[in-house]
């Protein structure tokens, strides 16, 4: 017998090929199981998509879909997900992205869409009230991501691709609006299934189990965010480019391709500065009261401005500290379809293959010249710009230079700069879609952005990581932005300033308490058997939204199986722990050659986490662990 | 004379975005924005994000300061 009220998330697939739609049912058990989200979309993906198919072609699978929370107007929540196989890593890909698109795939009757195979030519995917149909495209191919947004009803959810999708740019990005689901090169899987948009619009609401509750709830939580120093003052006032002079000032902001953590010019490029420049006014995603979206005027028109990703990666990383031409380099690459990390990265990686005369893609390290003309060449794959297209690793493969190849297992690494955050530097290798901040837990956060625990030791950042990975991961899963996970820091602790003897006495809790964080998940989800909104305030949200029994203990357990299923998609497609690595320039060479431990010392982190984790010391999972996250996959490595 | 750029609150209470104040550590600096521009300047400063040249402070009582030195107080 099934929960009385429990709805059923509603899936269509769509065959590109034969241009058909049909409903793909989600049963009870998945649904309690995987939510939503990216939880349920690597789950479909590791059922749908066949083992070790090429990312680019028609068999690859593209799951877009939302979550209980999408749309629902709850603080922070129009968030909706991309599953699909990464084209940078060939492991899993999870893209999330804000921008009205997922509201709208809700508004018309579907939490989530299921594309295979290819279309015949140029398409895109037309969702109305219930109705899917695949519409020639062909008039749209060519256009930027902007324009074709623009051939649609204004208030319609769009989900588009720009040139460098077409062109099949590794690190291709989809576009909603103006937000971005950047990573892992989703454009490029829409634009090799020649799908240029998918648009969707609805009246439906969306399901909310008690909706009362929901919105008392609700409007504690919005209190909540708001009287936080970060999600309350700091990210609206500077956006997420706020975090730069903290990065600076621990020498975790990437300079020079990494080979350095601080940047001399990093007071010209900071949020502050921003704000005292360029910043016409502040602005964020549907439903959102941090509001950490940026406005800036970028070739006489108002635009999204910069986040802190992209200031790190295409200013101080390949030193340039011009606040407008930032600006412009992030437009161009939203319009265009990339990934602004992947691209400074990518950029970083040519100018010091240029420095060590390994080879000329005439770019240089402080130099502006040839960048604009280079990022055009790369969305249009003419030129140098073919090559840059492939991004860091297959240029490494190509032209040498693995040991400054910052990457994990193919995905560029953001902007944080490991061998001074070196839970960071865990987070990026144990990332599963690569180097990822997010996926790897973000410890940046404790070591160098917000709090200052020991950014050098390894003491305690494999129980640390472990609990952020789940963690963020169960709060995308329930389709909250990841930044409301900042609110889970005690405010009146940040308030208090890093230097004062309180915050320094929580860095060194947060370490010596590393004995109990790494035992907490053999006794989940039962160690936890409550929700309380200062602890972790996403789970009753859930719990109110979908009507299932889930308390903070289920939530963690939610992220930690999420966790699981896309590490068991990576050992199928032939990753293995191996690829929990980083290049040697973050492993071996000293960030500050005074200081031997200015490393990342993965070797003695990775066991310990492997522990925690509760998988074996090839890294893969414990048929144990698998039996208590009720994950019911042998893939017999 | 430490170089002094404030942030945030801090702009406010002192009424300016830049300084230039004489002090040979940052209690003495934190002292002379106390006397300058009162109290609640001072506890802002003290729960403000520090960087002198650039580099994260933790322990201002151990902080010394040169005739140029660049002190930021950011809010956290
Ligand atoms: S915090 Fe920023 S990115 Fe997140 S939902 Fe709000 S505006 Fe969007």
């Amino acid at each position: 017998m099934g929960h009385p009220k429990l709805r059923l998330p509603k899936y269509a697939i769509i065959d590109l090929t034969s241009g058909t739609a049909a409903d793909y049912p989600i049963s009870e058990e998945l649904y309690k199981k995987y939510i939503g989200g990216k939880s349920l979309g690597s789950r479909l993906l590791f059922d749908l998509a066949p083992p070790r198919v090429d990312p680019l072609s028609a068999d690859n699978v593209l799951i877009v879909n939302t979550s209980p929370m999408t749309g629902t107007g709850a603080a922070s929540t129009s968030r909706f997900n991309l599953s699909f196989k990464n084209v940078l890593t060939g492991g899993i890909a999870t893209s999330n992205c804000g921008g009205t698109f997922g509201i709208m795939l809700k508004a018309a009757g579907y939490d989530g869409i299921i594309l295979k195979g290819k279309a015949e030519r140029p398409s895109y995917i037309e969702i109305v009230d219930g109705a899917i149909s695949l519409k020639n495209a062909e008039h749209l191919w060519g256009m930027n991501t902007e324009e074709v947004q623009e051939q649609f009803e204004p208030h319609w959810g769009k989900l588009v691709i720009g040139p460098a999708g077409e062109n099949l740019v590794r690190y291709a990005s989809a576009v909603s609006g103006e937000r971005v689901a950047g990573r892992c090169g989703a454009g490029a899987v829409m634009g090799s299934k020649k799908i240029k948009a998918i648009i969707a619009f609805g009246t439906k609401k969306p399901y909310i189990y008690d909706k009362e509750k929901f919105d008392q709830y609700n409007k504690k939580y919005i209190r909540l965010l708001r009287d936080h120093p970060v999600t309350g003052e700091a990210l609206p006032k500077y956006g997420s480019a706020y975090f730069l002079k903290n990065t600076n000032a621990s020498h975790s902001l990437p300079t020079k391709n990494f080979k350095m953590g601080k940047y001399e010019d990093a007071e010209m490029i900071t949020g502050e500065a921003l704000a005292d420049t360029s910043l016409t006014r502040n602005s964020g995603c549907v439903s959102c009261p941090i509001r950490c979206e940026r406005r800036v005027m970028v070739y006489g028109k108002e635009v999204k401005g910069p986040e802190y990703e992209t200031v790190g990666l295409l200013g101080a990383n390949i030193l340039n500290n011009d606040l407008d031409l930032i600006s412009e380099l992030n437009y161009l690459a939203d319009i265009y379809g990339m990934d602004s990390i992947s691209l400074g990265g990518t950029l970083a990686f040519a100018m010091e293959l240029k420095e060590k005369n390994l080879a000329d893609f005439g770019l240089n390290f402080g130099s502006k010249e040839g960048i604009i003309e280079t990022i055009d060449a790369i969305a249009h794959g003419v030129g140098t710009g073919k090559e840059l297209g492939q991004g860091t690793k297959v240029l490494a493969e190509k032209y040498g230079g693995d040991d400054f190849a910052i990457h994990a297992k193919g995905l560029e690494l953001a902007s944080y700069e490991p061998r001074t955050s070196v839970g960071m530097g865990l987070g990026y290798a144990t990332s599963n879609r690569g180097g990822c901040h997010l996926n790897g837990g973000y410890l940046a956060l404790v070591e160098t952005v917000m709090l200052s625990v020991d950014a050098q030791t390894p003491k305690g950042k494999a129980e640390l990581t472990v609990l952020f990975q789940n963690m963020i991961e169960a709060i995308s899963v329930a389709g909250y932005c990841l930044f409301t996970a900042i609110a889970v820091l005690p405010g009146p602790l940040l308030k208090l300033g890093p230097a004062h003897p309180v915050s320094r006495f929580v860095n060194k809790i947060l370490i010596g308490v590393r004995f109990i964080l790494g035992s907490l998940w053999k006794f989940m989800p039962k160690l936890l058997p409550f929700n309380m909104l200062y602890l972790l305030p996403h789970s009753e949200s859930l719990k109110l939204v979908t009507g299932m029994p889930i308390t903070s203990g289920k939530f963690l357990q939610i992220g930690e199986r999420c966790f699981n299923i896309e590490r068991l998609f990576n050992l199928r497609e032939g990753l293995t722990a191996e690829d929990d690595d980083l290049s040697a320039r973050l492993t071996k060479t000293p960030q500050d050659l005074d200081r031997p431990d200015t490393i990342v010392p993965l070797d003695k982190m990775l066991p310990k986490y492997y522990k925690v984790r509760g998988w074996d010391e090839n890294g893969v999972p414990k048929k144990k662990k698998l039996r208590q996250l009720g994950i019911d996959i042998d893939i017999n490595i | 004379m430490a170089n002094i750029k404030y942030f945030g609150k801090l702009r406010t209470l002192c009424g300016k975005n830049e300084d230039r104040i004489a002090a040979n550590n940052l209690t003495e600096l934190l002292r002379a924005i106390q006397k300058l521009y009162g109290k609640e300047a001072k506890k802002a400063a003290k729960a403000a994000l520090i960087t002198v040249d650039g580099d994260k402070i933790l322990s201002i009582r151990k902080t010394a300061l040169s005739d140029d030195s660049k002190v930021s107080f950011y809010p956290v």
